[in-house]
């Protein structure tokens, strides 16, 4: 049975524009770097999808959601800053990750 | 303080919102509120998300759940909410700032990528942009012509005028679009199709021209070349049918307004097959490029040289005066195609043969014309090659002058060169004069007296022969009138009629209007039609012959016994005459058959009460032959040759006397 992933992260973004599409390969690196093969990374276009963002009461795009682990976190804006990414979704980089001091 | 302080913030255009370290919305101002889809109480309390933003700025999206959004700018800093950290994000509405600049982003790719030519100039006309497209068509790079008069680019085609008009249209329209020639910076001149539109102040005055324009030189090429491949034929450059046809109708339009004539000389190639099956095809090919060449050589300017094909040429002679000139080119073109040809090291000889129409003598349409020098040239052909031939109706060795005399036939009328004799038809119990046969003689001024077997058909072929046919009516109850008026006993004259003129939708009406000119009674006419001729045409003529019958009018049948005689139709149609052919008196001294047939016919006609008349009568034999076998009438030599109105009328007297 397949181990279900520790880190599951949603991306909420508007049309497929070049800042989506930037957003989605930032947020992919990190993830493959910090989480790997341990993530689940779902994007969401919320012209697409209206009902599933308003449905979970997302007001900007681009917006970051920590699915898992719990509880739920966002972070809006600019995904660029790998670390300002991770402290905001409170996720601790990979190197100050517990066991490998 | 505080709360002057919460009034200013709540009402500053831009927004600001204040979240908590989870992102949790803790305060929003109007302007920031209006900017969410949910109100401000909504909003507060909700999670938009922990703000990242960098040292500037970043863009967020805020969608609308119409699916629009907006654009906000967010700035945050860190602060303070209740004691606890927090952010404060401001946002700035950037929606449609950011749809302008898309706007002008696009307008400037479309500027720098359109492939049409682009040049603004400022109100005086100097010019201060030009796009890629600009610089690709004239060769001028931007900072060749910045500052500078589009006057740089005039080919100097156009002459003032243009120009003039071209600024006037633009001033009263605002816009002036059209072909325009221009000069490229090597010097070249193309065409181009420019659309110039003036831009207004809020006064109305011209700021700036925006003149867009497409290099059309190679539509014009193209169009050029469509036009020759639609026109010309692809081996020699000859204009081919399509242009053929175009420059025929051209040229018998102009004939006809100039009163000339236009010849038409179809030309092919003696055994050509021969050089295209020992030499193949590429020789065959060259010879015809080498044969177009000679022929446009050996042709006036005014003349057009076609190939229609296959080793097929033709050439049209307008503007002749005889047929003399469509002689003269055909001749030069069989000289000029003597001397050999040198094809793939040998030489070749290629003769032609040529048949010519002419417009309109013998050929009265662009088509006949065609057709008629097409079997002209057959003719030629098979007459020994390497000549020429006019076309002529019929194949007659003795009509080789028909084309002349078709030619002094239009004009025999009015020259008065046409006559009538009259040749009596006698009574053979009384030896009276009954009737005369009008006989048409044709003098022309060189040849002579003209048979009217020789120049009938020719009239008949060319529709002269209805105002001949009219001329010789008129011309015969002229006559008989006169005879009357003379005092001479009344007789019939008989006049030969043609099935063209029956076919006539007036004809009928044309005989009572002679009648009533001359003073006739049309009991005192005959018309006659050859036995063929009324079998052949029964259904057409038979409405017509009755409504003669009609009038008063007598009909005969000439040449009876030679044709299809249907008894059936000879009842039914008002024939007062029988006249047997003259073909069958000739032999009833020797021939049993002749007498045969001409007793049958004697017989016919009396069991129908039909009048007979014996036609050709020479010796008393025959006459002899007749009176036994009840025959009424005869005509021939034995009583007289046809006379002339006065002859005739002399010799009336003297039988009375």
């Amino acid at each position: 049975m397949l181990k279900e992933a520790k880190y599951r992260l949603k991306l909420y973004v508007t049309d497929h524009t070049l800042r989506s599409r930037r957003a989605l390969a930032q947020l992919r690196q990190l993830c493959e770097e910090q989480f790997p093969h341990d993530y689940v990374l779902e994007v969401v276009d919320v012209l697409e999808h209206p009902e599933e963002a308003a449905a979970h009461r997302i007001l900007a795009t681009p917006t970051v959601e920590r699915v898992l682990p719990h509880p739920i976190r966002r972070i809006i804006g600019d995904l660029a800053d790998v670390d300002k990414v991770l402290a905001g979704l409170a996720l601790q980089p990979l190197g100050d990750a517990p066991g490998s001091k | 303080m505080a709360a002057g302080l919460q009034r200013v913030i709540d009402d500053a255009p831009d927004g600001l919102v204040i979240l908590d370290a989870d992102g949790v919305v803790r305060y929003a101002n109007r302007a920031g509120a209006s900017l969410f889809r949910c109100g401000a109480t909504e909003l507060v309390g909700a999670m938009l998300g922990f703000p990242l933003a960098p040292e500037e700025t970043t863009e967020l999206e805020l969608p609308h759940t119409d699916g629009s959004w907006r654009i906000a700018e967010m700035r945050m800093a860190e602060t303070e909410w209740n004691g606890a950290p927090a952010y404060v994000a401001q946002l700035r509405d950037v929606t449609s700032h950011k749809a302008l600049e898309k706007r002008l982003e696009l307008s400037d790719k479309v500027f720098r990528n359109t492939q049409e030519g682009i040049v603004v100039t400022d109100g005086a006309g100097h010019i201060i942009s030009v796009n890629p497209a600009f610089t690709a068509v004239t060769g001028y790079l931007p900072e060749e012509v910045l500052g500078r008069n589009p006057k740089v680019l005039k080919s100097g085609r156009h002459g003032e005028d243009f120009y003039r008009a071209l600024w006037e249209t633009i001033a009263a329209c605002g816009q002036w679009q059209g072909e325009i020639w221009n000069r490229r910076k090597n010097g070249e001149i193309y065409p181009e199709w420019m659309n110039i539109s003036a831009i207004f102040d809020a006064c109305g005055s011209p700021v700036y021209y925006v003149a867009v324009f497409s290099d059309i030189s190679l539509v014009k090429q193209n169009e050029e070349r469509l036009h020759r491949l639609a026109h010309y034929d692809a081996l020699t450059g000859l204009p081919n049918r399509v242009l053929l046809t175009d420059r025929l109708h051209q040229a018998l339009a102009h004939a006809q307004r100039n009163g000339t004539q236009v010849g038409l000389l179809f030309l092919d190639l003696d055994r050509f097959k021969l050089v295209n099956d020992t030499l193949g095809h590429r020789a065959g090919d060259q010879l015809l490029q080498e044969v177009a060449l000679r022929l446009e050589s050996s042709v006036r300017a005014e003349d057009t040289v076609a190939r229609l094909g296959g080793d097929e040429f033709t050439v049209i002679v307008p503007n002749l005066h005889g047929p003399a000139g469509a002689a003269n080119v055909a001749e030069k073109i069989i000289e000029a195609l003597a001397a050999p040809f040198h094809l793939q090291g040998q030489d070749i000889f290629a003769t032609a043969s040529i048949g010519i129409a002419l417009y309109p003598l013998t050929a009265d349409s662009p088509e006949s014309l065609i057709k008629h020098a097409d079997i002209a040239m057959y003719q030629a052909k098979e007459q020994g090659r390497n000549n020429y031939l006019y076309f002529r109706r019929g194949h007659d060795e003795q009509s080789r002058d028909l084309f002349e005399l078709e030619n002094g036939l239009r004009h025999a009328l009015e020259r008065g060169e046409l006559r009538l004799v009259y040749q009596p038809e006698v009574e053979i119990e009384t030896g009276r004069i009954v009737a005369v046969e009008a006989l048409l003689r044709w003098k022309h001024p060189e040849r002579g007296d003209i048979p009217p077997s020789e120049f009938i058909p020719v009239a008949e072929d060319t529709g002269m022969i209805g105002p001949i046919g009219e001329w010789v009516l008129r011309e015969a109850c002229t006559q008989n009138r006169d005879w009357q008026d003379q005092g001479l006993p009344p007789i019939r004259v008989a006049v030969n009629l043609s099935v063209r003129q029956l076919r006539h939708v007036r004809f009928a009406e044309k005989v009572a209007e002679i009648l009533d000119e001359t003073g006739l009674d049309a009991d005192w006419l005959e018309v006659e039609l050859t036995e063929s001729t009324v079998m052949l045409h029964a259904k057409e003529t038979m409405g017509i012959l009755w409504q003669l019958k009609s009038m008063g009018i007598r009909l005969s049948i000439d040449d009876f016994g030679t044709g299809y005689s249907a008894l059936n139709y000879l009842k039914r149609l008002p024939v007062d005459t029988l006249k047997i052919d003259r073909s069958f008196i000739e032999g009833l001294e020797h021939d049993s058959n002749d007498q045969a047939i001409s007793d049958a016919i004697i017989a016919l006609g009396n069991s129908l009460k039909l009048r007979v008349v014996a036609e050709g009568v020479e010796t008393e034999h025959q006459l002899g032959f007749l009176r036994q076998h009840h025959c009424c009438d005869a005509q021939g030599f034995l009583f007289s040759t046809p006379l002339d109105g006065d002859a005739l009328a002399s010799l009336m007297a003297r039988r009375i006397h």
